[in-house]
């Protein structure tokens, strides 16, 4: 390998890591060069995610019609690899909660991982504490744990949906096979949909049936869009950033290929 | 002190927490050589196991959190259709505990002991059976939505899933093999460099997710976004 024997095995790093280390500490030191830019005054321009900025409609519209507002997280958990799309639910959800709170819509949150339950229902008061309206939280009705079974949460999130009819429903997180499940019976009771995961097989679901979809690392950036921080602005854009130095690695990389030379492989793999 | 108790401290634990897991994924090697490294790997092995066990500690809140729910259901419901099945899930969910606690594995009553399995097989895997094939049906209304030739993409959908069926029939396997041809090209090139762009995106953006919950700009996962 090429790259092996450069001065930082001195670091005695796990052989096929070192990229991984190199771009992880990159991407740290331009996200905190990109916060002191934005103290500096410079704001970045950024699109803006369709499915976020309807969130507001979604409760505008159950609060026109009287009736309440469903999300789920998916029966995914804080601990596992699909917890970064928990926490990206969760920032949607404090928002929503929000919004349900401004507004005096109720809002039930369908929850399949006990991890997420107390996460969820100290965001749900929270929200309230926001708006000034503490006294009218209910988080043992709104928040509910239905079971860690996929299809037995399936059915009760589809139970919920034909019993209580929201006007609206907000599903971001990991979805496996029950993501079709969710959205066919929303879409059937007539409520207006936003949907996001990172799991690739279950966008195409999500695409034909929901009104709104947030799509991979639009979830991701979810928790900045919504708070608007500096940190979390910087860190958007050098998520776009890296993406378009990624994207510039595949080009070079495909030429290299082409061109008969394995060296972009070996970096890869680095 | 409120905001060291709720906030500071927190987010020092999860920082320490997070540069040991991700110490001990750069640093520590399959085949251990020094004593840094070993420590490194006993004290990762150790937090991920504090992990498992408090996930599984709170799936205890649950119980507590459905019970309280199907409690209420039962006493405000006005008649007994609507209590129904809040009383049947306290029915199934003793009878579960019981035969979990008390039937396997084989420790106290053994009268109950083959009876977990028997649940599990006989009850629990065809409803689940049940519930995944009823998948179809959403399937089949989601694609008769979706296949119409509204737009060009709409009809381009249309087209690529018409054909994504027939691939699958013996007649057009036989009598018109381009369709073949066409769908695994379709699946092996535009269908995975659209697959893999979502992919490679997704996955810089947990990383930058990570980041920001390890410098704590991402408070989410503590119940407040302040």
């Amino acid at each position: 390998m090429p790259f092996n024997g450069l001065p930082l095995d001195v670091l005695q790093i796990v052989a096929g890591r070192y990229l991984d280390l190199v771009v992880l500490l990159v991407i740290w030191v331009v996200t905190i060069l990109g916060v002191n830019m934005l103290k500096r005054g410079w704001t970045p321009k950024w699109r803006k995610i369709a499915g976020l900025e309807a969130l507001e409609e979604v409760v505008g519209r159950a609060a026109e019609m009287g009736k309440p507002v469903h999300f789920t997280p998916g029966y995914g958990g804080l601990t596992g690899t699909t917890s970064p799309q928990v926490v990206a639910g969760l920032a949607v959800f404090a928002e929503l909660a929000k919004l349900c709170a401004r507004y005096d819509v109720p809002i039930i949150c369908s929850v399949g991982d006990p991890t997420v339950l107390g996460v969820a229902a100290e965001l749900y008061k929270q929200a309230y504490m926001a708006e000034g309206k503490i006294d009218r939280a209910r988080p043992e009705e709104a928040i509910r744990y239905l079971t860690g079974s996929q299809f037995a949460f399936a059915s009760a999130v589809a139970g919920i949906a034909e019993r209580e009819k929201p006007a609206g429903n907000v599903m971001v997180g990991p979805f496996w096979a029950e993501s079709m499940m969710f959205a066919e019976v929303f879409y059937r009771i007539g409520s207006i949909q936003i949907a996001g995961t990172a799991r690739i097989y279950q966008i195409p679901f999500f695409a034909i049936v929901c009104d709104y979809v947030i799509i991979g690392d639009e979830m991701f950036a979810t928790g900045a869009y919504l708070t608007k921080e500096p940190y979390s602005i910087s860190s958007i854009f050098v998520q776009d950033l890296v993406k378009i130095f990624a994207l510039a690695l595949t080009i070079v990389g495909l030429i290299a290929i082409h061109l008969g030379s394995n060296v972009f492989i070996e970096f890869l793999k680095w | 002190m409120s905001v060291l108790y709720r906030r500071h401290i927190p987010l020092a634990i999860t920082f320490i927490c997070g540069l040991i897991i991700l110490l001990q994924f750069f640093f520590v090697p399959a085949n251990i050589t020094e004593p840094w490294q070993s420590s490194l790997q006993y004290y990762g092995v150790t937090l991920t196991n504090w992990a498992n066990l408090l996930a599984n500690f709170i799936i205890g809140f649950g119980v507590v959190n459905i019970s309280l729910i199907h409690a209420r259901r039962i006493m405000r419901a006005k008649s007994w259709v609507d209590k129904f099945y809040s009383i049947w899930l306290f029915i199934v969910m003793a009878a579960f505990i019981v035969v979990g606690l008390f039937g396997y594995p084989r420790m106290w009553w053994t009268p109950l002991a083959a009876n977990w399995d028997w649940l599990q097989l006989y009850v629990l895997t065809p409803l689940d059976a049940t519930v995944y094939a009823s998948l179809v049906f959403y399937m089949a209304s989601g694609c008769y939505r979706a296949f119409r030739a509204r737009t060009l993409e709409g009809a381009a959908l249309l087209v690529v899933g018409f054909l994504s069926i027939m691939y699958k029939t013996p007649l057009f396997q036989a009598y018109a093999p381009w369709v073949i041809k066409t769908i695994d090209w379709i699946a092996k090139y535009p269908a995975v460099g659209a697959y893999r762009g979502i992919q490679v995106s997704a996955a810089l953006g947990a990383i930058l997710l990570g980041i920001r919950t390890l410098i704590g700009v991402e408070t989410g996962y503590l119940g407040r976004r302040d």
